[in-house]
Order: structure tokens, then sequence, then C-alpha cells
């Protein structure tokens, strides 16, 4: 079988939930060997969280936790026992990478800190993920994506003035989070290897967000001027307008896209009206311009309205739902979507991978596992562990 | 800022990329027109090669500190940023040291409106 750009990579993923195991899925599917390291009886928490097959909750067939550990191996230990560190610590000696999302001072308290493991394995590299980071004073604070994303400042100005301001979509934030951690997560794991030295990545949830995601935090550095909730002053049409069967987005500030766009409606008069020839100019009199504007949009549809704008050269695209999103050609045409065969719930459509990788692109080989799968592979035939010594750990609640 | 200030600021500094190894001063920080360029430590080469990317605007001045990939993510040394060039501030760095092209080649790709 072909290798694969991370093939020799040995990953621990000791996290629950989106940001922690999306962080060890993106290191999975280009070919790393990950081990997700599961508490005994219920698992990982995601394997709770839907969407199930027929609606019928059960932890071997969650939607959310399917997609989030495909291509990884799984076993169960119960870290917090004494057998369990024991283990703990012999998986990590022969890792590359660990990631884990505990709140910072868990895995210390328990002897299995990166101080604790770096003698053992002084190139290992772990990956600490946690909302604040592992020093500061909220470090042991306890956050949601939408928490995170309101203390990251972004949130204060996304909305509208008269309204309360708008969280990001579900699971953006920690999927965003788990991209920062792979990155970084792939920087120290080519400097341990360049070097020889390990190192903890201490990824906060927080940091990812707070002037990552957004340039607006730079207005104030810049100007000193306070960034009001409002619509965004780059010009209009700016956002989500309707149509005659959904809705339209436009990205459309500079004169060039402005005059682009007049000429897709058939209107260049409207570029030359001085009530409309400039951005300021546009965004004083928006509302005059988008009465014409929505009149347009709602005698098309909202595919005849992005076709004929990017015929033009003006950025503009459909809001699709997650039904239109299933049948876009583009995405068809690259072959986005993938089906994973589970034992759990069978063949399914799902979305593919983020990127596309020339000689080794990532693939699906494995799916995600059922809780312990992996237990003899891992304890039997990699760890030594006999099969009366496996019974006795079961018993004992270590795995 | 003159040869003189950047030697004090790399006074007495060692490279945590070759802990372990030979312990090696950083010998390479260069002035190109209005800012600063770093480049690779011969003192580790052959061994590993550890870029030395950290100088930093401060107020009037330039300062120049230690390489926060080799200083290790897990100690939370400070990590420092080049500043954004100035527009083709590096050209020469590039083009020249980099690929070869001498001044006179790099004069008439200037004046070809190719750099």
């Amino acid at each position: 079988m072909t290798e694969q750009a991370l093939s020799d990579v040995r990953v621990l993923d000791l996290s629950d939930n989106v940001a922690g195991a999306y962080c060890a899925r993106m290191l999975a599917d280009y070919g790393a060997e990950v081990v997700k390291v599961e508490p005994p009886l219920h698992g990982d928490p995601a394997r709770r969280v839907g969407p199930f097959p027929a609606d019928l909750p059960d932890p071997e067939k969650s939607g959310l936790f399917i997609h989030l550990n495909g291509n990884k191996r799984g076993v169960t230990l119960n870290v917090a026992s004494k057998a369990g560190r024991r283990i703990l610590k012999e998986l990590a000696a022969g890792a590359d990478v660990i990631v884990e999302t505990f709140s910072p001072g868990y895995l210390p308290s328990l002897g299995l800190g990166f101080a604790d493991l770096r003698p053992l394995n002084p190139a290992l590299v772990m990956t600490s993920i946690t909302p604040f980071g592992q020093s500061g004073p909220y470090r042991g604070y306890k956050a949601s994506e939408a928490g995170v994303f309101a203390m990251s400042g972004r949130m204060h100005p996304h909305g509208l003035a008269e309204r309360a301001p708008l969280p990001y979509a579900p699971d953006v934030v920690w999927r965003q989070v788990g991209v920062t951690a792979a990155a970084a997560t792939v920087g120290a794991l080519f400097g341990a290897r360049l070097q020889g030295i390990g190192r903890q990545v201490d990824a906060s949830s927080l940091e990812a967000l707070a002037g990552n995601v957004d340039n607006r935090p730079l207005f104030y550095a810049y100007t000193g001027v306070k960034t009001p909730r409002e619509r965004w002053p780059g010009g209009i049409p700016q956002g989500a307008y309707p149509c005659a069967d959904g809705y339209v987005v436009f990205g459309v500030g500079y004169d060039v896209y402005f005059r682009r766009l007049c000429d897709a409606m058939g209107r260049p008069d409207i570029f030359r009206d001085p009530r409309w020839a400039s951005i300021q100019a546009r965004t004083r009199n928006a509302e005059e311009f988008e009465a014409i504007f929505i009149e347009w949009l709602m005698q098309r549809s909202k595919r005849e309205v992005f076709e004929l704008c990017q015929a033009h050269r003006v950025m503009c695209a459909p809001v699709l739902s997650f039904e239109e999103m299933l049948q876009d050609p583009q995405l068809k045409a690259r072959s986005f979507f993938t089906t994973l065969d589970h034992p759990g719930v069978g063949p399914l459509p799902a979305p593919g991978f983020p990127f596309k990788m020339t000689r080794t692109p990532a693939r699906e080989r494995l799916p995600a596992p059922l809780l312990g799968q992996h237990n003899v592979d891992v304890f039997c035939k990699g760890l030594g562990y006999s099969r009366a010594e496996m019974a006795r750990l079961r018993e004992g609640g270590v795995i | 800022m003159s040869g003189a200030a950047l030697a004090l600021g790399c006074e007495g500094g060692w490279i945590p990329a070759c802990a372990g190894r030979a312990r090696a001063p950083v010998l390479v920080l260069k002035t190109v027109g209005p800012g600063l360029r770093a480049s690779w430590i011969p003192a580790c080469a052959g061994r590993a090669r550890a870029p030395v990317l950290i100088l930093k605007t401060v107020g009037p001045g330039l300062r120049a500190s230690w390489i926060p990939a080799c200083a290790g993510m897990t100690e939370g040394k400070e990590q420092e940023r080049l500043p954004a060039p100035l527009l083709g501030q590096h050209n020469v760095d590039v083009f020249c040291e980099g690929l070869g092209y001498s001044r006179a080649e790099m004069a008439r790709l200037r004046e070809g409106g190719v750099i």
C-alpha cells in the first residue's frame, strides 16, 4: 500500500469532543497511525452526540464521532488508574505525538504531564488544546465555543447594532482550533525530527481566534477607533440578499466590482450615477440602490444570479442548504464526497478531505473505531500484554 | 542601526538548537536596507540547521533575540516574527545572494519592470 505523507507518525489521541479529535483526524487522514484513547464504558462524549441513523441514539452510531474519528484505531484506558498510568507511559514512549484536551494540570497531577513523559521520549510532541491555554488566570475555566468566540473580541461587532451579537455557526470555532493545532503539531513534529527535541504545543482556543480570524482588532490598534456592531463599512452590496428562490451573497466593495455588477444587471448607468459612484457614496445611499438591486434579484433564481455575476467576474455565491451542497457540481466534479462504510451505520456519504495532495492523497483507510475495538491489537500485539493480563485489566476497570 | 549595536544585541547568546551538540554563537545577522535579514547559522551546518528569524523593530531601532522554534514551544519563551517586508525589501537577498544574480542583472530586471 502506498505510503502517505505522515505514514511513519504515531499519534495518541487522548482528546474528546471536537477540537482535539479534528486535529488528530487531520493527521490520520494524511497517514499518521492514530490510536484514539477513550475512557472505558462510555468512551468519548462525542459518541452521545448525533446525528444517529433513524434518530436512535447509539454510542456506536454517532455521526459526529464517526466523522471526527475516521482513520483512527481505538482503545479504552482509564488513565487515572495506577495501571492505566503505567500503560499510557508505555504507549507514550513509542509515540511521536500526543493530542490531549484535559484541563491544564490534570495530566501532570497523574504524573502524565509533558515534563513527566519527556524523559521517556525526548522527541515527543504533546499538543494540549484548551479554551484558554496552559497558563494565565483563566487556564482552568470552562468555555463553550460561543464563549471563546465572545471573548475573542470578534463577536462584539458581529451583527446589527440594535440586536444581540451573533455567534459563529456551531463547530466552526472548534474546527478552526483543531486546524490550528494540527498545523502547530506538524511544525513541532518537524522540529522534533530535525533537532531531536520534543515540544509541548500549548494551543489556546482563545488565541487561535483573537485577532487570527479577522482583521478588525487591527482597526483599534492602528486608528484608536472602536469597531461598532454594524454593517461592514466596505461598500455595498455586502452579505446576503433575497432572490426568487432563496438568498445570494455578495462581496462587492471596490469600484471595479461594482461597475461589473452594474454591467451584470444590464444597468451600467447606475455606476455613473453620483449617488453610487464611489464606496462612500454607495454607503450613504445604500437603501436607494438596494431597492433597485433587490427588485432585480427577485426576478431571478440564485443559480441564475450566481452564473450571471460570475460571468461578469463579480464575487457572488448562492446560499446553499446542505441538501443543495451535496448536489453541488463543483464538489461533485472534484469527488469531494466519500462513502464511509462503518460497522455501526453501514455505508453512508460523508464530507471528504479539506484539501487535496498529489502523490499521497488523504484517503479513508479505517472507519471510526468501535469502543475499545483495537484493545487487543494495541495492548497485546503492541505492548506485549497477555490475554490473561487483559482480562484482569478489564475486570479492574482499567480498559 | 550600526554593526556595533547588532553585536550588542547578540552578545552572549547561544543557539538552543545546538544544545546537546556544539553550542555555537550566532554569527550571521546582516543589515539590508532599512531592515534586517537573518540567515542560516553556519555553526550549525552539518548538524541541525536552524533559522535565525528573530528580528523585531523596537522604537526607532532594532533588536535581535533568539530562535523560538529552537527554544521550543514548551518553555513559553517569547516568540517574535519578522515585521512585514517593505515592498521589495529582500530583492537583493533573494535574487543576488539566493539565486546568484549580479547587481547589474538586478538593475536590468528593475528597468524592465520584472522586479
